[in-house]
């Protein structure tokens, strides 16, 4: 029997690309969505590549709306055999231009949002004594920005938790990986990027600074050759691996970025790659 | 963490006019105390460290007081153990607040005025925990790594204005405040979970950590004024040779060694321990 897969934030973007790949592949898919209003889109898509998945609704914010979708799940397919936590927001703009409720709404959805889903999914995952929780952090997860300071402590914070818990359920057959993904272009790079309100303010000190930055960041995005399927792939890698990796980082170079950060002596990457980033940005 | 006395009073004694945030007169008492012992005078400024506006007026009040604000330490900071199935929606959310929220609410608070000086230190104490994920510190984890990529993504931002953005990690300190107690999470002694007997053997663990620990309050007070003082400070200090070995053998152990190492160190403890399952 195909294994069943649980995808937050399906919607749109990388979880939907990767839905519809892995529903191809086989996996019982069940690509969840924020919004009703994105069930269309979804069918539409898994109609286009020739696949079957089911389309559900999922808040990852409210607690009663997980329940609801894995108890709908279960009952349909038995069991809960991987969890993809997807669903995630941006918030671009320079921290004092960012208000306090954007960026804990970040928090909600990026953090306790797939905390949440994590929480819900383990007992069955336990039970069946085997499992695979995925989680979909970024580049952004493993090195800071500027203009994405909320972001980049959300995708950290993800890092931290399923570091840690992956040692808590390996025990228990279930296996933990997260997946990096360079910065990709995706529908909501141009409908809904997550401005903060007060990025725009001509009156803020970082203004002019920032729309450097946004110049920059859609230029890099153009630039890079990692795409939506990429991330897919990964994900369907990882899934068929008997000893997954915790951490694959989707992005050529993305990768190498990290890996220079890690191996250049001492604080050599953070010199001069920080440096660089807000030469780019001020011309100081 | 405890390290907030130590900190407050080791700058005192190098000539800085110290403000010692604390959110209870318990807090207030152990300041002042800790103070008068090593001769100095620190003043106290009260703040909830669950409410941003809290921060965001103490820290108006001292600006308004001394015109300039040299350096921030965002040092308060709460341990939460237990298996993360174990730990409650309340307790994540408190410690998400006092951890991180209240670094980010003090730091938006004291950015103007450096701004407007050109220059500033903002100093953030977040812990090896915050590059080093580990059964049992899931959510602790979680906030410290949010630290580091809040402090990594602002020292970009504001390093034009002549603000220097410091992340200090310590070590397991062992500190007067910081019991095995107080710092596990409510349902994890419960015989019902899981995970049970696995934290049992962690909090023993937990409890040996802390009594062989070498780190001492004044050390990380040390190492908070170098990177005040130093002209180029680094970006990341990391306090406690074990602290340090460990992070260094995880960055340059090839791959994922470290990982499947510890993994299997972990594993292997565990699994000779029965689950409760």
């Amino acid at each position: 029997m195909s294994k069943s897969v649980l995808i937050t934030g399906a919607g749109t973007g990388l979880g939907l690309e990767t839905a519809v790949f892995l529903a191809r592949k086989g996996y019982n898919v069940y690509a969840t969505v924020p919004f009703r209003e994105q069930y269309p889109q979804v069918e539409e898509r898994a109609k286009e590549r020739g696949c079957t998945l089911r389309v559900l609704h999922l808040d990852v914010t409210d607690d009663s709306s997980i329940r609801k979708t894995l108890d709908t799940i279960l009952d349909q397919a038995g069991s809960i055999d991987v969890v993809i936590n997807n669903a995630g927001i941006s918030l671009r703009g320079y921290f004092e231009d960012c208000l306090d409720t954007e960026i804990r709404q970040v928090f909600e959805v990026n953090v306790f949002g797939a905390m949440k889903v994590t929480r819900r999914a383990l007992p069955f995952m336990r039970r069946a004594g085997t499992g695979h929780l995925i989680y979909v952090s970024s580049i952004g997860g493993l090195i800071g920005s500027m203009a994405r300071t909320a972001y980049c402590a959300s995708k950290f914070a993800i890092e931290g938790f399923a570091e840690s818990l992956s040692q808590e359920v390996n025990p228990f057959g279930i296996r933990v990986s997260i997946v990096e993904p360079a910065i990709i272009a995706t529908e909501r790079w141009t409908i809904n990027r997550g401005i903060a309100r007060n990025a725009g303010n001509p009156e803020s000190p970082y203004f002019e600074w920032f729309q450097k930055e946004e110049e920059l960041a859609d230029r890099l995005v153009r630039s890079s050759p990692a795409r939506p399927i990429h991330v897919a792939e990964t994900i369907g890698d990882l899934l068929e691996s008997r000893n997954p990796p915790l951490r694959r980082i989707v992005g050529t170079r993305a990768a190498m970025v990290a890996h220079l950060r890690r191996y250049l002596p001492g604080e050599a990457f953070e010199r001069i790659f920080f440096s660089q980033a807000v030469k780019r940005v001020t011309g100081k | 963490m405890g390290f907030g006395p130590a900190t407050s009073v080791y700058l005192a004694k190098k000539g800085f006019k110290v403000y010692g945030g604390v959110s209870s007169s318990k807090e207030e008492e152990l300041l002042q105390t800790t103070a008068a012992a090593q001769g100095v005078e620190v003043t106290w400024i009260p703040m909830n460290l669950a409410d941003s506006v809290s921060i965001g007026l103490a820290v108006d009040s001292i600006v308004a007081n001394e015109r300039r604000l040299d350096a921030l330490v965002n040092n308060a900071g709460l341990l939460l153990r237990g298996f993360f199935e174990d730990l409650d929606e309340d307790e994540i959310q408190n410690l998400f607040n006092v951890n991180l929220f209240a670094t980010m609410s003090a730091t938006r608070a004291v950015l103007p005025v450096m701004r407007e000086a050109g220059k500033g230190r903002i100093i953030v104490i977040s812990s090896v925990a915050g590059r080093l994920g580990t059964s049992t510190g899931s959510i602790y984890s979680a906030t410290r790594f949010a630290q580091e990529g809040f402090a990594e993504s602002l020292y970009q931002e504001v390093l034009p204005f002549g603000i220097e953005v410091v992340l200090i990690e310590p070590g397991i300190t062992n500190t007067p405040t910081w019991t095995v107690e107080r710092s596990a999470g409510r349902r994890v002694r419960n015989s019902d979970s899981p995970y049970f007997k696995w934290y049992l053997e962690s909090e023993q663990q937990f409890g040996k950590s802390l009594e062989q620990s070498r780190i001492k309050p004044v050390d990380i007070a040390q190492v908070v004024h170098r990177a005040i003082v130093a002209r180029r400070p680094r970006l990341r200090y990391v306090v406690g040779r074990k602290a340090r070995f460990a992070l260094f053998l995880r960055r340059y152990l090839p791959g994922e060694a470290f990982n499947r190492i510890f993994l299997h160190e972990v594993s292997r403890r565990l699994g000779s321990i029965d689950s409760n399952e």
